[in-house]
């Protein structure tokens, strides 16, 4: 019964939250093909884990803090320092959505800011989630969120002004 | 001053829209966790209870987690419909090639459909190459060259086959067009190979390895011949995309090797099984067909011993004369 509702738990995650981690991954990683690795290993360890998952941080937190954590992983390899991925957005397949240069220039400047406060904006702006879900996925205190999205934002500020708003 | 972070989200969704779900990375996520759940007996259990144990287990998990396919049968289908679409080969017309499916280091998988024996360089070869569960190139040897002309071309496209075809199922065989075949090889310096026959030595050798493998691969058997079957059954009813009269008349037989029904497949243990599909047979023989009919044939299957993955499924027309 417990392996059903696990089964069924894995379906339905994987239809609600795969294109979400795949994108948060890239962005993150800047690596198509790495991201999609890492969206297996995602939902493998929450499927050996899920015992352990009592819903109290929300399964999207829970499903963020894994990727966020095996994209770091991945990240200390020498290997992965020492590749190239410049071109990564553009090698990306076409989408069924068309894009402008402005959304292009987004993607870049977010995909570009150091990665500390790459994993925040990733989190915070790109999946919407709130300052509470973001500091619980990346295990951080709410005042270093703030603190990484107000810095993110002061650095963003010169190459995207048309996105900024008055307060 | 703040980031209007909803113009944001959507920008990016917009820019990274090719990043999407996909079908192959969620049967690679199940069938990982089907390995994973798949019991590792330690010798020292009796056969028949480790045999107990697995086969509860697995038939849990095969029942739970639905059809169970190997990547490079998802990359076969998806290779057969990208023949079809560029170049009009339909599945149906395979029966003059060969088809082999490779693992690319790089996770790619590249699905070649080569002309059979002496069709070789007329038909040519066919590449297909599938990357994240799409195609991403599709070449032909003979790209570029020209195919007009029916038989007296060089390189035999979709409509040539589709007359080899016709004259194969009114003459039942390939003589209408073999002598055309035959020039252009001659033309092209390819010699037919003759068929060596095997010595009564090499024959007996080849048949002990067959029996060593077959029961090596036995002995590693998690699920039984039944359930297999059941898996290969379904893998073909979902693959072929075959409606419900024709799965429920799908006639399974042992692999007709002389090895039997147990063999190695991509390096992995399994169980091979064949299912005729004969939609309006011949009075008193339910193996031929007085008719052939879309989807009629033989399908030979691999499934996994071990696992329950379906590692690899091969449909053969028989139009081409091999029925």
């Amino acid at each position: 019964m417990e392996h059903d509702q696990r089964r069924a738990w894995l379906e339905d995650a994987m239809n609600r939250w795969e294109t979400s981690l795949l994108r948060v991954c890239f962005a993150y990683l800047g690596d198509a093909s790495l991201a999609e690795d890492v969206v297996q290993e995602t939902f493998l360890k929450a499927w050996r884990s899920y015992a352990r998952f009592r819903g109290a941080a929300g399964e999207k937190t829970w499903l963020m803090r894994i990727a966020v954590n095996t994209c770091k992983d991945i990240r200390k390899s020498a290997w992965f320092r020492h590749t190239d991925r410049a071109s990564a957005l553009d090698a990306l397949p076409e989408g069924s959505v068309p894009f402008d240069g402005r959304d292009d220039t987004v993607t870049r400047a977010v995909m570009a800011l150091p990665e500390k406060m790459r994993q925040a904006v990733l989190l915070r702006w790109f999946q919407g989630m709130t300052v509470e879900e973001t500091a619980r996925a990346l295990r951080l205190p709410r005042s270093t969120v703030y603190h990484r999205l107000q810095k993110a934002q002061m650095m963003l500020k010169d190459e995207l002004e048309a996105w900024f708003y008055e307060d | 001053m703040k980031i209007d972070e909803e113009k944001l989200r959507e920008a990016m969704n917009r820019r990274l829209s090719g990043l999407t779900a996909s079908p192959g990375r969620r049967l690679r996520i199940r069938q990982r966790i089907a390995q994973e759940e798949a019991p590792k007996m330690k010798k020292k259990l009796s056969v028949g209870l480790a045999c107990a144990l697995a086969l509860t287990l697995l038939t849990v998990t095969a029942l739970a987690a639905g059809l169970l396919l190997s990547p490079r049968v998802d990359a076969a289908r998806i290779a057969d419909q990208t023949l079809a679409e560029r170049y009009d080969i339909s599945q149906a017309m395979q029966t003059y090639f060969n088809r082999a499916v490779q693992q690319n280091p790089d996770g790619s998988i590249t699905v070649t459909y080569t002309g059979a024996e002496h069709l070789k360089y007329a038909l040519g070869e066919y590449t297909v190459t599938i990357r994240e569960g799409k195609a991403v190139n599709a070449c032909w040897s003979h790209d570029g060259e020209s195919t007009e002309g029916g038989f007296r071309a060089e390189a035999w496209g979709a409509e040539q086959i589709r007359e080899m075809l016709r004259l194969n199922q009114r003459d039942g065989s390939m003589q209408a067009f073999e002598g055309y075949i035959r020039k252009i090889n001659k033309a092209h310096g390819i010699q037919e190979d003759p068929a060596v026959p095997m010595t009564d030595e090499e024959s007996r050798q080849a048949y002990r390895e067959w029996e060593e493998t077959a029961r090596e691969i036995k002995d590693k058997c998690r699920l039984t011949p039944q359930e297999m079957t059941a898996a290969a059954h379904e893998a073909v009813a979902a693959v072929y995309g075959l409606n419900a009269e024709q799965s429920a008349i799908l006639l399974a037989d042992a692999c007709p090797d002389e090895d039997g029904s147990y063999k190695l497949q991509n390096g992995e243990p399994c169980f091979c099984i064949q299912f005729f599909l004969v939609q309006r047979p011949l009075p008193g023989d339910l193996y031929a067909w007085e008719e052939w009919t879309e989807k009629d044939g033989t399908y030979t299957v691999y499934v996994n011993v071990e696992t329950g993955v379906v590692e690899s499924i091969l449909y053969e027309s028989g139009l081409g004369g091999n029925g």
